[in-house]
């Protein structure tokens, strides 16, 4: 029965997920006064992914690197509270668990993007890596004056002590929240924080290799990744009572997440990690003061 | 899987290879004012990627060398379509040693579009005909270099080497 | 006499090897696995734990005494030594390196069965020596060079250390493991340092670890592994007794001394994992990882909270498991191409998939991804330091965490992914004595990892006398009063998800095999010589962003202190020139002075 339930969350939330990718194209064009395609694009674009006959592959670390990215993100699905009403199994891990099961996605993806053999890929993969170094420091210390502030490092506690609408802790520590969003852009990969994907400089970085089925769990691993990361901001700092909220709350921040990528160009890596150590950096430093001193 | 052919259809990803000067169409077509992305379409990076090759103009012999790397390593099913008059018979081109006057023998295209250059109106509408051609499960071009393989590699190789300009597999 | 013995037979062992090589290489071999059988055998059916010890000399006698500390951090040590003997069977030496690898082992299992300040001293001592003669028998780099910069940092430390433990003597009487009553918290603060810093330099804290990258790199790949994964944890001992036996009043009372020594360690874990993935060398890049991770521990050490303490003598143990088969993996990949030199190597995935095997656990249980052995001491490390309320320190070891991800991929990448060279299509698989390390290792990644509890345990009953703290484990679950992780779940999870994504691809379209060359060069034509391996500069472009980070170097401060010293020493030559007519001179006046002073006297 828990089986089935949990299923059920992983089938709704790559379903959403494809449906949140598909509005964001739309949302893109429209800012580009262009009228976009379906909101259900992501879905063809998936099922024709599967549907090639023979593609390529490099290797069985090759093949194997795209499989271990959807296996990882979906693992952290399952540990991710989709709001108060839905837990899913996160009495057995809390926030660490989480955070560390979202590299098993990018360090299996990483594998099998290194045997690609295409010095493109590689490049992505550092690129993605050192980005890493910016957004995840400031992620952690943004979500930090929070979990401390309810006593407890799981998610789910967390939610449910924050309790509806006045109480959010975003309202309580807006700083942190600022610069929790500005490295949620990081992580979702938008624009001017899609060096590792680049198309335009270095073909796509990792997927340079990667088609047909690949490609389509690769696509399935973006969509369950937005609501993964999405849904970590959401449930950290404006506790979703229940999982109507949870999925209106990702949607809203996803869609501002959208928007900036349609408005802006890309960094450079070394400028995309030095902005996070400038700006976003005063940003947590001053919520995690605002703990100690101003409860 | 009529569901698998109108996801092929509907969402078409073309190789950003701009072979040739009728590639100047190809980015009004793409932005604002002519949007061809509302019928699914986007470029890709790489060949690995994408299902649609465009022969975007004239097509040199040091191209066609490109061409076949790039066509043979495109994941199956993919089509080519023919793109501006100087594919279907040369063009202005026509009295020229370089040029390929006659794409068939080379690669299998399953549709031409005329002009010089065509229109983004004129692609659009040749995209369109190509989706219809491939949810009526007409655009099989690709079986047929699969299938007559030989026959292609001996019309390549009168014009150049075709032990090194394929893809090795 | 009993645990005694194990050095002894240790040190027998050595000259039978030393013999053994000098006359043939079977005898060599022969007299290696006679000294793994030798040792393991005595350590399961010998080992008489509580039992004091004496050897005398005279008037004068070291203690030893085989304490339940003291048998947790001997079964590392000898296990480390003999997996790491396993590779040695495949490496010719010369003679002397077989009998002090085995004198270093021998030594140092008697430094951690000591008893006494003294004779820990002592035998501390002789390991070093034995350490500085292996690294003088090296392989490659500078090895003067290296060598004397090792025993020069361990004698500094040690000279420090018999200074403390003078003034200790001086205070309480006695050298033995007691606490110091009726002094100040200044005086034994420096009587701590005094006491802890040769264990500093032995764990390579910055700024004493300079040595560390070079004596890495020199040193033999076998040595290396048992350097790395073994002896370090003397140091890490050497600390464990001090912080609990001697000095425990003191960080339980002391609000500013646990602090700094956690964030000496957090600052030695982050720039250990920068200078790491600046690296261009398997072997330096290894050494600063272990920099790093020893960071950890020093941290969870230093903060001095019951379940700080825990995650850090967890996480050495831990350290000793990844640490030893990535350097037996390493140590392999060298055997087999000849050089270590990260921008040489590419694509050996195909050539040797255990070696990959072992590396690839290496390093996710390195990075403290669950289920392996890496992510319960890092776990419970965070947790302790949220609940004692230091943010900016868990944010720092947190940045420091991420580096590794950064040096695993590097070293991964850069050795098995990638385009195979055309100099190594004929590499084979590693010889068996690493193959076989290499997957006796890769068994308490997963059961440790998957069962921390055994292991907490051990460390539960020596640490809660001094803490006096409830359990906190369960045989595959952590809980703290803040968080709570059960292991197991993480790697069904994980395990299950592989499963459906493995039929979801199993279902789709078939895939060909292509080969390296057919790969998306922009249709471009390549052969087998084209350049497609990026490994120059993997992360050259992180330059610019540290920017002036990467100046700061504790080596060019080490030599500035050594100039200090040294324009203080042209100074007395000033006096004692050296010159006999000065000399002369000196005395005359002496003797005027003399008489002034006596008088008429004389």
């Amino acid at each position: 029965m828990k089986i089935l339930i949990l299923a059920g969350y992983w089938i709704l939330v790559t379903i959403l997920g494809l449906l949140y990718m598909g509005i964001a194209r739309k949302v893109t064009a429209r800012i580009h006064n262009r009228y976009g395609p379906p909101f259900y694009q992501a879905f063809l674009d998936v099922l024709k992914l599967f549907s090639k006959r023979e593609t390529a592959s490099h290797g069985v670390m090759h093949s194997l690197g795209p499989v271990i990215a959807f296996a990882g993100i979906s693992a952290t699905l399952l540990f991710m509270p989709l709001g108060k009403g839905a837990p899913v199994l996160h009495f057995q891990g809390d926030l660490f668990v989480v955070l560390y099961l979202l590299v098993v996605g990018p360090l299996g993806m990483a594998l099998g993007a290194g045997e690609s053999n295409n010095p493109n890929a590689t490049i992505g993969i550092a690129r993605a890596l050192s980005l890493m170094l910016g957004y995840e420091i400031i992620l952690f210390m943004a979500t930090l004056p929070v979990f401390v502030h309810y006593g407890t490092a799981s998610i789910y506690d967390v939610i449910v002590k924050q309790g509806a609408f006045p109480n959010w802790a975003g309202l309580k520590y807006p700083l942190s929240m600022l610069g929790g969003l500005i490295a949620l852009h990081g992580l979702l990969g938008e624009k001017p924080f899609d060096q590792p994907i680049a198309p335009h400089e270095i073909a796509s970085g990792p997927m340079v290799e990667y088609g047909g089925k690949y490609l389509g769990l690769l696509q399935l691993w973006h969509a369950i990744g937005i609501i993964v990361e999405t849904g970590l901001f959401i449930n950290v700092f404006f506790g979703p009572q229940n999982i109507v909220w949870f999925f209106a709350g990702t949607f809203i921040v996803f869609m501002l997440a959208v928007i900036v990528n349609a408005l802006m160009p890309r960094f450079r890596i070394e400028q995309a990690v030095r902005f996070y150590w400038g700006v976003p950096l005063i940003l947590v430093v001053l919520g995690i003061l605002q703990y100690y001193f101003w409860r | 899987m009529g569901l698998f052919k109108i996801s092929q259809g509907r969402s078409l990803w073309m190789v950003h290879f701009c072979t040739g000067c009728g590639a100047v169409e190809m980015p009004p077509t793409m932005t604002s004012r002519f949007d061809m992305e509302r019928f699914g379409i986007a470029p890709m990076a790489t060949p690995r990627q994408a299902d649609v090759l465009l022969i975007t103009g004239y097509l040199t012999v040091k191209t066609l060398k490109r061409v076949i790397m790039v066509y043979e390593q495109m994941p199956t099913p993919r089509y080519v379509i023919g793109f501006g008059s100087c594919t279907v018979n040369g063009g202005i081109y026509w009295d020229s040693y370089n040029v390929i006057k006659n794409l068939d023998l080379y690669i299998p295209v399953d549709l031409y579009i005329f002009g010089c250059m065509p229109r983004p109106e004129s692609i659009i509408d040749a995209f369109i005909k190509l989706r219809k051609m491939i949810e009526e499960g007409k655009a099989n071009k690709w079986k047929d270099y699969i299938e007559r393989y030989d026959w292609y590699k001996q019309n390549q190789a009168k014009l150049f080497d075709i032990n090194k300009w394929r893809v090795q597999k | 006499m009993y645990n005694i013995n194990l050095a002894l037979l240790a040190i027998l062992a050595g000259f039978l090897t030393f013999f053994g090589a000098l006359s043939h290489r079977v005898l060599r071999v022969a007299s290696i696995v006679i000294g793994i059988v030798g040792t393991l055998v005595f350590a399961f059916l010998y080992l008489k734990p509580d039992t004091m010890e004496f050897i005398r000399m005279g008037v004068f006698a070291m203690s030893f005494n085989l304490t339940d500390i003291s048998r947790f951090f001997l079964w590392i040590i000898i296990s480390a030594f003999t997996l790491s003997l396993l590779p040695l069977i495949h490496e010719e030496r010369s003679p002397f390196f077989y009998l002090y690898y085995f004198l270093a082992f021998g030594f140092a299992s008697l430094t951690i069965m000591a008893n006494d300040l003294l004779t820990l001293y002592m035998n501390f001592e002789l390991t070093s020596l034995a350490i500085f003669a292996i690294l003088l028998l090296g392989v490659r780099g500078d090895i003067k060079k290296t060598a004397l910069k090792y025993i020069i940092y361990s004698l500094v430390g040690a000279y420090f250390y018999l200074g403390g433990l003078f003034i200790k003597f001086k205070y309480s009487g006695n050298i033995g493991f007691g606490g110091i009553q009726n002094v100040s918290t200044l005086t034994q603060i420096a009587i701590y340092t005094l006491l802890a810093l040769p264990f500093f330099v032995k764990i390579a804290t910055m700024p004493f670890h300079n040595w560390a990258p070079d004596a890495y790199y020199s040193a033999s790949d076998s040595f290396t592994i048992f350097f790395s994964a073994g002896l370090s944890k003397v140091g890490v001992y050497g600390l464990v007794i001090l912080m609990l036996k001697t000095f425990a009043e003191l960080f339980k009372s002391n609000l500013y001394l646990p602090e700094i020594i956690a964030w000496v360690g957090g600052i030695t874990a982050l720039l250990g994992g920068i200078y790491a993935f600046m690296s261009d060398d398997a072997k330096k890049l290894l050494a600063y990882s272990s920099i790093s991770q020893l960071g950890y521990v020093l941290v969870g050490l230093g903060l001095f909270t019951p379940y700080s303490f825990s995650a850090g003598i967890f996480h050495s143990v831990a350290h000793f498991v990844f640490e030893g088969v990535l350097f037996t993996t390493v140590a392999g990949v060298i055997h087999r191409l000849g050089t270590s030199d990260l921008r040489r190597m590419g694509g050996l995935i195909k050539k040797m998939p255990i070696s990959f095997i072992g590396l690839l656990l290496g390093i996710i249980a390195a990075s403290g991804i669950p289920p392996t052995i890496g992510f319960p001491g890092k776990w419970l490390l965070y947790e302790a330091i949220i609940m004692k309320g230091d943010l900016f320190l868990v944010s720092l070891v947190f940045f420091a965490s991420i580096t590794a991800f950064l040096y695993s991929y590097k070293l991964v990448h850069s050795i098995f992914l990638g385009k195979l060279h055309k100099e190594h299509r004929d590499v084979k698989e590693a010889p068996a004595g690493y193959v076989v390390a290499t997957i006796i290792f890769l068994i308490p990644i997963i059961v440790f990892g998957v069962f921390p509890g055994v292991i907490f345990e051990k460390i539960y009953g020596f640490t809660k006398p001094v803490f006096n703290h409830d359990v906190f484990f369960t045989f595959n679950s952590l809980k703290t009063q803040i968080g709570f992780v059960k292991i197991p779940v993480a790697g069904i999870a994980l395990a299950a998800m592989f499963a459906f994504s493995f039929i979801l691809y199993l279902i789709a379209g078939r895939s060909y095999r292509a080969k390296q060359e057919d790969n998306y060069t922009a249709g471009e034509w390549v052969d087998e010589d084209f350049a497609s391996h990026y490994a120059q500069e993997f992360y050259g472009f992180m330059r610019k962003a540290f920017g002036k980070l990467l100046d700061l170097s504790a080596e060019k401060f080490w030599n500035g202190v050594l100039t200090i010293f040294k324009a203080f020493s042209e100074l007395t030559r000033r006096i004692y020139t050296g010159d006999v007519r000065d000399y002369a001179l000196y005395l005359l006046f002496f003797l005027i002075v003399l008489v002034f002073l006596v008088g008429g006297k004389l």
